[in-house]
């Protein structure tokens, strides 16, 4: 019950442009009053956790995002290269403090051939509120565009409604850093470095680099996974909820742990 | 711990901190609410005053502000003494921190009253050019004018080394931590009126 229920629901969740085959719905499932209060805490689940992607796996090749000018990106456009997914905004002092590093970073590893992919999930925080232009001769995402002029930074910003793919790799922070290989497999996550302040000089450790270099070298990398840190990505409201908008699916009385961002300890 | 109060600078002491020329001379008052001292003062009191009685309840006109390193933080959620705490991490340009705070602060205002404490961790700092003299002179006229009143420490250390005491690393997010220092709680991102209540129970449990 639990199993296809749950994949029907993040179906449903999905947004149309994300649709993955495996996760179709093919039938409905029969739903009794007797289990009516399961089926709520497995909607809550389906909300609150829609498992990320593991390391050493691939996105839906038709995993798609719109970039600010609504050309759309491909998984699969990219079979083939390295790509750093950065999930990205334009209002969070962690995220604005990397960008220097971001930029040092993407001209060096550019050269290689690495891709390097903003992604903004920040409807939650209004940051893409703006994606109908003002007014005729305006463009969609003025906001991102005059952050980008302003710094003279040069980002591929994609759009990312809903937190769909956020949700997907379990995405929480900006930034929150996600390579894949050349081959598509998920083989780093977490922090581009582990010096958000910038004050360790040589003590620092440049994870994303260090991951980029054993790529771009042929070999595996050595620390996949750290823990990010920055601002947090704030889910927009679903439908349904009644909640802030955490994709938590709570219902405020709820007194269970364990589910979305809360991790109980008893 | 039970005698944090007591270590807290009143934010009306701030502008002696703010005028000090830097945090090495020994004769600035304001070097009590430096790093190293502060822990070592903290240190000092644990050892000789262990039965030492409980600080008069806050009552505070002002928020109380200090600056904190990663011992202290680690004191904080570790020796506890006898008192249960939430304790939240926000930054003042953190919009939603400071979106959840009045449920914050609502859920928290009889926790001091039943036995528990709450305080505010602000991370303020975890962001490059972020700067120490310019949250201190922020921090007292953010708090005052939005009402908040409870203390207030300021994290001036190696951000990333706060997963050392599982605390995420994004903003916002609350402990709940119990009586005898152990985490009961961790959670990530923003809370509601109702979740905050919960783990006001939970920390009084």
């Amino acid at each position: 019950m639990k199993t296809p229920l749950s994949i029907l629901l993040a179906a449903a969740l999905a947004a149309p442009a994300f649709a993955q085959v495996e996760t179709e719905p093919t039938q409905k499932p029969k739903v009794t009053e007797a289990t009516a209060e399961a089926v709520e805490e497995v909607v809550e689940e389906v909300a609150a956790k829609p498992a990320p992607l593991e390391m050493g796996k691939r996105l839906d090749g038709a995993t798609l995002l719109p970039d600010i000018d609504g050309k759309m990106h491909k998984a699969k456009d990219y079979q083939g290269k390295i790509v750093v997914l950065n999930f990205w905004s334009t209002t969070c002092p962690v995220m604005k403090g990397y960008e220097a590093t971001v930029s040092d970073l993407q001209a060096k590893y550019g050269k290689e051939g690495v891709v390097f992919l903003m992604v903004n999930s920040n409807e939650g925080n209004g940051e893409i509120a703006d994606a109908k232009p003002a007014n005729d001769k305006a463009k969609p995402y003025q906001s991102i565009r005059d952050y980008l002029k302003t710094k003279k930074l040069d980002r591929t910003v994609l759009i990312d409604h809903n937190c769909v793919l956020a949700d997907q790799l379990g995405a929480k922070t900006t930034p929150d850093i996600f390579v894949f290989d050349k081959s598509g497999r998920l083989s780093y996550r977490g922090l581009i470095d582990d010096d958000a302040r910038g004050k360790k000089g040589d003590d620092a450790n440049h994870h994303l680099a260090d991951a980029l270099d054993a790529l771009i070298a042929g070999n595996s990398v050595s620390i996949q996974k750290t823990e990010p840190q920055g601002c947090s990505i704030k889910r927009p409201k679903k439908a349904q909820s009644e909640g802030d908008g955490e994709n938590k699916g709570r219902d405020g009385e709820r007194r269970r742990g364990g589910k979305g961002g809360r991790r109980d300890r008893r | 711990m039970r005698s944090l109060a007591r270590h807290l600078l009143p934010a009306a002491l701030l502008p002696a901190l703010l005028l000090a020329p830097g945090c090495t001379t020994d004769a600035v008052p304001a070097q009590a609410v430096t790093e190293k001292t502060e822990a070592e003062s903290v240190a000092e009191t644990d050892a000789a005053e262990p039965e030492e009685a409980e600080p008069t309840p806050d009552t505070p006109a002002t928020a109380q502000i200090r600056v904190v390193d990663f011992d202290g933080v680690r004191k904080l959620l570790r020796e506890r003494g006898d008192k249960p705490l939430l304790v939240n991490f926000w930054a003042m340009w953190c919009a939603p921190c400071i979106g959840e705070m009045p449920d914050f602060l609502a859920a928290t205002e009889s926790l001091p009253a039943e036995g528990g404490e709450a305080i505010l961790v602000a991370m303020d700092l975890m962001a490059r050019g972020q700067e120490l003299d310019d949250v201190l002179a922020k921090l007292p006229k953010f708090l005052a004018d939005r009402g908040w009143q409870l203390p207030v420490l300021v994290y001036d250390d190696d951000p990333e080394r706060l997963r050392e005491l599982e605390i995420p690393g994004l903003l916002p997010s609350t402990l709940v931590v119990s009586a005898t220092g152990e985490t009961l709680e961790v959670h990530e991102g923003v809370g509601t009126r109702a979740e905050f209540d919960a783990m006001v129970e939970h920390a009084l449990r």
